[in-house]
């Protein structure tokens, strides 16, 4: 475990966001903040990630949120199959995640971002040496960054 | 819930809507507003920051002093959804109708959640919700909903 943070923004209310200054950036942005502080790497070096999925739009959200684009940005982003399992610019929820594989509040998704560090996913992203998995956009959140040797 | 009379079986609940409480110290103001017909923004008796929803602290300098200002009243479109069922069977029985978050003209970052309907006592589904628009302009107005007086949005 590479690093890890936790992160309630201020003012935030679960999930009726509508009140703060800018409710389209949400608790993942200053998750990602304290997470990318405590680490030598960046969303750049992501090679996989288990990305908390209760909700679709969770997904463009946090991939705003922890910096792999712009705001306003992350439905562009998975355009192209750029999440898709094995060739995409970051595969995602590679064991499927909340909606294909099991909803267990995010339990699995730590089993996966856990096994691709290890080599034994069934869904091996290459030589994968870091791995992301986050809880979910709009409630206080959490995230956590495994990294592995090189192969 | 450890008996059976505390659980009243669907068939048997009251088709209402859902009102909220009146009478929440940090709210009463607001909804004695509403009565008077002002739509009410709270504010920070210290440094006079707005804040929606009503709450005891400034989150900017965290005076527990709170004064009310009535508001123009007039709003834009921020965005919506239409809601379809299942729903509690009073909302069911309108459906499927609106539900916009407007940004106040005043103060954008000061937003409400309502419906946009055709007039003050028209019903959730008086504004066909495919022809809402993000950005249009509103009004707000009052209606009487089983006993509260709610805002709601009209187009202005
Ligand atoms: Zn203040």
């Amino acid at each position: 475990m590479h690093a890890y943070a936790q992160s309630i923004p201020a003012q935030h209310q679960v999930m009726t966001n509508f009140f703060t200054e800018d409710p389209l950036v949400g608790p993942s942005w200053a998750c990602a903040d304290l997470l990318w502080r405590q680490a030598v790497v960046g969303p750049d070096d992501v090679d996989v990630a288990q990305l908390y999925d209760a909700f679709s739009p969770l997904i463009p959200l946090s991939l705003e949120g922890y910096g792999f684009c712009g705001r306003g940005e992350g439905a562009a982003f998975t355009d192209g199959g750029a999440l898709e399992w094995p060739d995409g610019r970051l595969p995602t929820n590679t064991s499927g995640g909340g909606m294909s594989e099991a909803y267990v509040h995010g339990f699995n998704l730590v089993l996966e971002g856990v096994r691709q560090i290890r080599g034994t996913s069934t869904s091996q992203v290459g030589d994968a040496t870091v791995s992301l998995v986050t809880s979910g956009e709009g409630v206080p959140t959490s995230a956590v960054l495994f990294v592995g040797e090189p192969s | 819930m450890t008996s059976d009379s505390a659980t009243p079986r669907s068939e048997e609940m009251e088709p209402a809507f859902l009102v909220p409480d009146v009478d929440d110290p940090d709210t009463r103001d607001f909804w004695l507003g509403c009565a008077r017909g002002e739509l009410l923004v709270q504010s920070c008796g210290e440094c006079g920051r707005r804040r929606m929803p009503p709450r005891p602290m400034c989150p900017s300098c965290r005076s527990l002093e709170t004064t009310w200002h009535p508001t123009s009243g007039r709003a834009t479109v921020w965005s919506f959804v239409v809601a379809h069922p299942p729903l509690l069977p009073a909302y069911a029985a309108v459906a499927p109708y609106n539900v916009i978050v407007v940004a106040l003209d005043d103060d954008p970052t000061i937003r409400f959640v309502g419906n946009l309907v055709e007039d003050a006592d028209a019903p959730l589904d008086s504004v066909d919700p495919a022809t809402v628009e993000i950005g249009e302009p509103v009004s707000v107005v009052f209606a009487d909903v089983d006993g509260v007086t709610l805002p709601r949005w009209v187009r202005t």
